[in-house]
């Protein structure tokens, strides 16, 4: 079973991700900012991370850099889930680690099937 | 010195030759017969030397063995004027220029000393007065036996010549100076500096006391550079007035005057004509696009007649100087064009770059809200849910879809508001009542919270757009409701300052940061704020509010103490009690 975080600050979209993942056999945290989020990564040790970008507090690409300064958390590969994803601004997502992008407005089949595909790839 | 064995005779000396024999013998008629007839011949040899001479065209004379001048033919005393009293002794001397004749006798002594060829060039003065260059030449007269036995000498005509090369040498040396004037002009040497080197140029090749140049600025003042025997100095002079640049510039030639003390056709300070003893003058014009440039002067001490060459020479310094100040000017426009042109396209740029940024910060805030309707939408139409989960999730979807709905308006409102598109209806208003309307209308919304009013009843009546302040005060109030999510008291208060209204909202609530009460304005701003993380707003409703009361004339701005809540202050101008 994965464990997996996320990170997202807009109350409708942390339910939309719960809804979705109700029936996954997946343990899911859900953060509101990059602080917490990152205390949350800490204590969980998770296998998979997704972040929004525009967050309060910390946001999604500092958050990237706090975990991949982490020896024995930089290899949790690093989803970002987020509106902000025009050529110029993935690149520099995918500098500062990312593993790969969730594109907002997202289907939920697409939430489902990244997770599996990662959840595969890591076992 | 070898002389020459055999005979030859006297040779006629024609102006210009140079290549003489060191002396000439004596005997042209052969050697033999006996004294008288040596005599005889000699006195024959005698007679034809003198009639020759006194044919040739030249000045021709002889000198004793001991320098002194014994014989002039008819030449000489047509030319000079002089009789042969005059003439005898050291009397040619008087008609030798004065400056010529240490020189003239230096040269003959040691000619005459060491039994030399001697040679010079010096003027003697006609009976008119003028003084011309002359060739002077003289060659000893040996017997056998290599005594001198008299110096025959001969002046020739050399003036026009001189003259000539004169001419020649004083115009290649104005060329030259032209020259080198337009390669500093060229190098870009600056105009204060170039202007300085003309005068100098000018009046080193012109021999001149005074020299100015009067330069006409863009602003009407006018520059004017001199030069005298101290150096370069300038000063400003507002206008032409009935200056010697002012009639040469009317008349657009060159002008030349003889005496500036009797000229009529402008004024001369006379301070200047007395302090420097100036007497003739030239100016010209230093053509310009669409006007003139400059007036180049030159002034001299004594009276002096400029020749053409002159002319030219200060026509081609000023050709010099007009390109130089041309391209001078050129330059300082294209480098404004240019200055202007970079202030632009930075100003550009930067307004590009704000533009895009806005549009990326609503494409995202749009995106946002739309993944909730995306997203939920796709799950109630792909899965099983209950009768109840798909109503809650509809209400969500509807949430959501209404907040994007009233931030496309919003957006397009502040638009229309900054473009300057936005119906702006002023009348005469009443901002207690319109604040007491929005009170009554929230009120039943805003459970927990207690709302007083302290409105200034000497508030008169205001020009204003009532929809759009009413827009204003009901978002300050929305906002003092929302950001004080646990209760408490709000107040609004109105004061009349002056000619101006000054309204304050002011909330319990979690307050903002101190360097956020600026940004608070700026679109799609939020706040980090674990509490208020469940306000939603469409993020641009205080940049309208600020947008509204800039075009009503007023300010907004916000005062908090993070924790202990904010007031919100707005001011109405033109409140008059009319």
């Amino acid at each position: 079973m994965t464990k997996i975080i996320f990170c997202e600050d807009e109350v409708r979209i942390q339910k939309l991700i719960r809804t979705t993942l109700r029936s996954s056999l997946h343990e899911i945290y859900i953060a509101s900012d990059g602080v917490e989020g990152l205390a949350l990564i800490e204590k969980e040790r998770p296998d998979l991370i997704f972040t929004d970008i525009s967050m309060p507090n910390c946001d999604g690409l500092q958050l990237v850099d706090e975990v991949k300064a982490r020896p024995e958390l930089a290899h949790i590969p690093i989803i970002f889930v987020t509106a902000f994803a025009q050529d110029s601004e993935m690149e520099e997502g995918y500098q500062h680690g990312a593993s790969g992008y969730l594109i907002k407005p997202f289907s939920p089949a697409d939430l489902r099937m990244k997770i599996e595909s990662l959840a595969n790839a890591l076992s | 010195m070898k002389d020459e064995h055999h005979q030859q005779p006297a040779e006629e000396v024609e102006g210009g030759e140079r290549d003489l024999p060191s002396s000439i013998k004596v005997g042209m008629v052969g050697v033999g017969g006996g004294a008288e007839e040596q005599k005889m011949k000699k006195r024959s040899n005698e007679d034809v030397r003198h009639s020759m001479a006194s044919a040739m065209p030249l000045i021709v004379w002889t000198a004793r063995p001991d320098g002194e001048v014994d014989y002039y033919n008819q030449r000489w005393f047509d030319y000079t004027g002089l009789t042969v009293e005059q003439t005898r002794g050291r009397g040619w001397l008087s008609v030798l220029h004065p400056d010529d004749r240490q020189m003239c006798l230096k040269r003959w002594r040691e000619a005459v000393r060491a039994g030399k060829p001697y040679e010079i060039e010096y003027r003697f003065r006609r009976t008119d007065g003028v003084y011309r260059w002359y060739l002077g030449r003289a060659l000893p007269v040996r017997d056998q036996q290599q005594r001198i036995i008299s110096w025959l000498g001969t002046d020739t005509d050399i003036d026009d010549q001189k003259r000539s090369e004169e001419q020649l040498g004083v115009r290649a040396r104005q060329q030259a100076a032209v020259a080198e004037l337009g390669q500093y002009a060229l190098r870009g040497m600056e105009l204060p500096d170039l202007f300085e080197k003309a005068l100098l140029m000018v009046s080193q090749a012109l021999n001149v006391a005074y020299s100015s140049l009067s330069e006409l600025l863009d602003d009407g003042t006018i520059q004017v550079h001199i030069r005298d025997r101290k150096g370069t100095t300038y000063q400003t002079v507002k206008e032409w007035g009935t200056s010697q640049a002012a009639y040469t510039l009317s008349l657009k030639e060159p002008v030349i005057v003889d005496d500036l003390r009797i000229e009529r056709r402008f004024s001369v300070p006379s301070e200047v004509i007395d302090e420097y003893g100036l007497v003739g003058s030239v100016s010209i014009v230093v053509e310009g696009h669409p006007d003139p440039y400059a007036v180049l002067i030159v002034h001299t001490r004594e009276a002096r007649v400029f020749t053409q060459d002159d002319i030219y020479f200060l026509q081609a310094v000023a050709n010099v100087l007009t390109a130089a100040i041309e391209r001078k000017r050129t330059e300082a426009q294209l480098a404004q064009a240019l200055q202007s042109l970079q202030a632009a396209n930075e100003q550009l740029e930067h307004s590009n770059k704000a533009q895009n940024d806005f549009v990326s910060i609503i494409s995202h805030e749009f995106r946002s809200t739309l993944t909730g309707i995306q997203g939920f939408s796709e799950l109630i139409r792909d899965e099983d849910f209950s009768a109840r989960e798909i109503r809650e999730y509809a209400n969500d979807i509807n949430t959501d879809a209404r907040r994007l709905s009233r931030m496309i308006n919003e957006l397009l409102d502040l638009n229309r508001m900054r473009s300057g598109r936005m119906a702006f209806n002023p009348e005469r208003i009443d901002l207690n009542e319109i604040i007491r309307d929005v009170v009554e209308r929230t009120r039943p919304n805003a459970f927990g919270h207690q709302i007083y009013l302290y409105l200034d009843a000497r508030l008169p009546l205001c020009s204003g757009d009532r929809d759009k302040l009413t827009q204003v005060v009901t978002n300050l109030l929305n906002n003092a409701i929302k950001y004080s999510p646990r209760g408490g008291d709000i107040a609004l208060y109105s004061e009349l300052e002056g000619e101006q209204a000054h309204v304050w909202v002011q909330d319990h609530g979690v307050g903002i940061p101190t360097n956020a009460l600026e940004q608070i304005f700026e679109p799609y701003t939020r706040i980090a704020s674990g509490e208020t993380r469940f306000v939603e707003g469409t993020g641009i409703g205080l940049t309208i509010v600020r947008q509204i009361m800039q075009i009503h004339g007023g300010k907004v701005w916000a005062e908090s103490t993070s924790g202990e809540g904010s007031t919100f202050h707005f001011t109405l101008p033109s409140c008059c009690t009319a």
